[in-house]
């Protein structure tokens, strides 16, 4: 992850994720990026602002569940 | 204060949100704000610190914001990404895979990002489904000065991934190698929970090899204040990021922190990929 500059691959690979937040994210001349999600929808539904409140809100759950842990 | 009870602080201090975050920055530690792994007993920091960012969603997330002029994501063949992609407002992603398409997964567009510059139609070039208007999920916001102290007003997607980054460069660091990496190198995590190394310098992989190397299930932070250069050569030997000792790409991080907006990750090989060895490969870059 580089959030502040740019990524430029010609070509490159990357198992995973890229996260970018500078002037560009350059993926040329054969490059990939194989992402764990494998294309699947892992995110919500556009239309549905709830889900992803429903989503924080299942992580705030998780992350109660895991201060119960910490404490233990 | 070894790396095993930094996490356990860690989790101590989530009881209490306010305090949490306080000690967020005060101590330089990570929080937990994800599901998909964070049952497990080793290294859950990448997944939770992610969170909504992390790849279990993503395989490119762009990260948007009206101050920066960004983003050019462009996706030109015959390469390929497995995953879906995000790109928050205001960016922009041209697809022009010649073997389109060139994403398989969805695209998800925030509410002023465009697909301009692709080749027509674009919907050939997106194997899933492209949302548009999704500042609601994606978020808002600008990495403008956030390495350098500023707050972020980010929301959502964006938020998550400006905090992990934030997080991962602020954990104590087990190890530090001072000035760059230019020669094959293999950095192995000591058996904590999470690993931390912080380069001061730049990665310079000129047909040389960076190895990570943990046991399964270890979180592998690699924080790079410089710049990473790989270079394959005209046969791809070298110039890879690779992974040993069972660690596994969505327990590891490379999170560059420098504060230039240029290009801080480039990677360049040969005139054709050898599909034998990946080349200039990184584990969540």
């Amino acid at each position: 992850m580089d959030v502040a500059g740019g990524i430029h691959f010609s070509p490159g690979a990357v198992d995973g994720e890229i996260i970018g937040g500078g002037n560009e994210i350059n993926l040329v001349s054969g490059s990939q990026v194989n992402g764990d999600n494998g294309g699947g929808t892992g995110v919500p539904l556009p239309s549905t602002a709830l889900a992803g409140m429903v989503l924080l809100g299942g992580c705030a759950l998780v992350r109660t569940v895991h201060l119960a842990r910490g404490k233990a | 204060m070894s790396t095993a009870r930094v996490f356990a602080v860690l989790n101590l201090r989530q009881s209490i949100f306010a305090m949490m975050r306080s000690r967020h920055f005060v101590m330089a530690l990570p929080g937990i704000v994800f599901c998909a792994l964070a049952s497990s007993a080793l290294g859950d920091t990448v997944s939770a610190d992610l969170g909504a960012a992390g790849p279990s969603n993503w395989a490119i997330l762009s990260l948007g914001g009206t101050n920066l002029n960004l983003t050019g994501d462009t996706l030109n063949g015959p390469g390929q990404t497995t995953g879906n992609v995000g790109v928050a407002s205001d960016g922009s992603i041209a697809l022009n895979s010649s073997t389109p398409p060139a994403i398989i997964g969805s695209l998800y567009l925030g509410n002023g990002s465009n697909t301009g510059g692709s080749a027509s139609p674009v919907s050939a070039q997106v194997s899933g489904t492209i949302y548009t208007n999704q500042d609601s999920y994606l978020g808002t916001g600008s990495s403008t000065g956030f390495w350098t102290g500023g707050t972020t007003s980010a929301t959502g997607v964006v938020a998550d991934a400006l905090n992990a980054a934030k997080d991962f460069a602020d954990l104590t660091a087990d190890q530090t190698i001072t000035g760059d990496i230019t020669g094959t190198t293999t950095l192995t995590a000591n058996g904590s929970a999470t690993y931390v190394v912080d380069v001061t310098g730049n990665i310079n992989l000129n047909q040389t090899n960076l190895i990570l190397s943990g046991t399964a299930g270890t979180d592998f932070i690699l924080n790079v204040a410089g710049d990473i250069t790989l270079n394959g050569g005209n046969n791809f030997s070298g110039g890879d990021i690779k992974l040993a000792g069972g660690l596994t790409a969505d327990h590891v991080v490379i999170n560059v922190t420098s504060t230039s907006n240029g290009d801080n990750v480039t990677a360049a090989g040969g005139s054709s990929k050898d599909p034998n060895n990946s080349g200039n490969t990184l584990p969540n870059a």
